[in-house]
């Protein structure tokens, strides 16, 4: 990132922000998507973010931190347009199917349709550290401090949320079964 | 491990699809709001979040109403016609069963009007009733949210889910890094309700007993305290419960915010029906609230 262009933005420079916005909003909506799994969601909480970088850019001490604090805030606003409309998911139930599975080369499909609703039962707090490590590569360590949580509770949530995500892969492995909720 | 290595290679497949871009026009609206949005200096950062309300729409029943006391009539008179041939009856004919209408589920939509199921991982339907034309909307299919949204300082909600063996409490509702209680609460609704009564990060009344569509339970209050500093969590989040395995949680998220928990023993799993409301929400939609719950029924799954 162009520490000037943060620098600039950090006094209220509008023109500079502006560039700021058009350089780092692509990712950032990136990241919100894949953890809102909503595109009105997550075009809101991009927006948001953005909003707050420019309120709260002053107080950026460290302008090479830029990065860093930009998705901290990405992911705060995605706990905010996520509470919109969920708190927490019950669990589904899973009924044996009707339908016999294709033999065929849906099974992709499949699992993708499993581990979007295995996704979407995972907290926000769950959902971002799986985004940040498993779609942006980022190890557990920059995971934490961007975070702000411990390298433990990122660790630990990471797991949970893989193991509910190899949970839902795998009901989809047993006999075929359908999800009734939906 | 070499499942664990599948599963994280799929995850990784399955999050490379997805928009990369941010349309235009959220940048310019964005930008448009620079001017009016000024900068704040050695401030501290302030909760924010966006407030999308319901507008809200006012009460009006009569041609719903009709509605669905036509249909409930049909399904009365069509449910009458039962029994065996009488004796001077000509060679029985084929009698029309009644095909019983399904209940649609709660699902994520507007002006919810007539009763609705709400999935849960019990052996019962749990199906609610939200009279026509009072605004009623529901999300994610486990909660329904009041004609003035579900946020402060007037709406309110209503939350459907199951305690399982894993339900817990936090032991800091401003913390999820503190953990959860240990030993954790345990599996009847008295100890649930013992837990929450005990738990001192808010206030709490109760028990009273309660009957829900016949089934015994227990009444609790909780208030989030109106001195809670929610800053600490992160994102202004006052964590009540913790369901254990998928890191699926309860929150609340207003100092002040009260919830009126409904725990209901549907043989032997405990079902919670939670009515969330905040000091500004008023005293005849909490009596609306109320209502709701009361409708709540649990049928044998067919």
């Amino acid at each position: 990132m162009d520490t000037d262009l943060v620098t600039r933005a950090q006094r209220g420079d509008e023109e500079a922000f502006a560039s700021l916005a058009v350089a780092v909003g692509d990712r950032l909506h990136a990241v919100a998507h894949r953890i809102l799994r909503d595109i009105d969601l997550a075009e809101d909480a991009t927006q948001q973010a953005l909003l707050a970088i420019w309120q709260d850019l002053p107080q950026l001490r460290d302008p090479a931190r830029f990065d860093a604090w930009s998705y901290r805030l990405l992911v705060r606003a995605c706990y905010a347009e996520g509470r919109r409309s969920r708190h927490w998911t019950p669990n589904m139930r899973l009924l044996p199917s009707d339908e016999p599975m294709q033999a065929d080369g849906s099974s992709a499909a499949v699992d993708r349709d499993q581990l979007e609703r295995g996704f979407r039962r995972l907290s926000i707090d769950h959902r971002a550290v799986v985004v940040l490590h498993h779609y942006l590569d980022w190890p557990l360590d920059r995971i934490a401090d961007t975070l702000g949580v411990p390298a433990g509770t990122v660790r630990s949530r990471l797991h949970h949320a893989m193991r509910g995500l190899r949970a839902a892969l795998d009901a989809d492995a047993r006999p075929p079964a359908r999800e009734v909720a939906q | 491990m070499s499942a664990d290595r599948d599963t994280t290679r799929i995850v990784r497949s399955w999050l490379l699809d997805g928009p990369t871009e941010l349309p235009d026009r959220v940048l310019d609206a964005l930008l448009d709001q620079l001017p009016a949005t000024p900068q704040r200096r050695f401030t501290w950062w302030p909760a924010r979040r966006l407030t999308t309300m319901n507008n809200a729409v006012k009460f009006g029943l009569a041609a719903a109403v009709v509605a669905v006391a036509a249909l409930l009539g049909f399904n009365y008179l069509a449910a009458s016609n039962v029994g065996g041939p009488g004796p001077g009856d000509p060679t029985p004919t084929p009698t029309l069963t009644p095909t019983p209408t399904p209940v649609p589920e709660l699902g994520s939509r507007s002006n919810l009007e007539g009763r609705y199921l709400v999935p849960t991982d019990l052996p019962v339907d749990v199906t609610v009733e939200l009279p026509a034309g009072s605004g009623w909307t529901g999300s994610d299919n486990w909660v329904t949210i009041g004609p003035k949204g579900n946020d402060a300082p007037d709406g309110m909600a209503i939350r459907f889910y199951t305690a399982g063996e894993q339900f817990n409490l936090f032991n800091n509702p401003l913390s999820a890094s503190d953990g959860l209680l240990d030993p954790p609460v345990g599996p009847t609704v008295d100890d649930l309700v013992q837990a929450i009564l005990s738990h001192p990060a808010w206030t709490a009344t109760g028990p009273t007993g309660i009957t829900i569509d016949g089934r015994a339970g227990q009444f609790v209050q909780l208030t989030i305290p109106l001195d809670a500093d929610l800053r600490p969590s992160g994102n202004d989040q006052f964590l009540l419960f913790d369901n254990g395995s998928v890191g699926g949680q309860v929150w609340g998220w207003q100092p002040g915010q009260t919830h009126a928990i409904h725990i209901v023993d549907v043989d032997g799993e405990r079902m919670i029906i939670e009515a969330f409301s905040y000091p500004g929400t008023s005293v005849e939609d909490l009596a609306a609230q109320q209502a709701v719950v009361d409708s709540v029924q649990f049928e044998p799954q067919p």
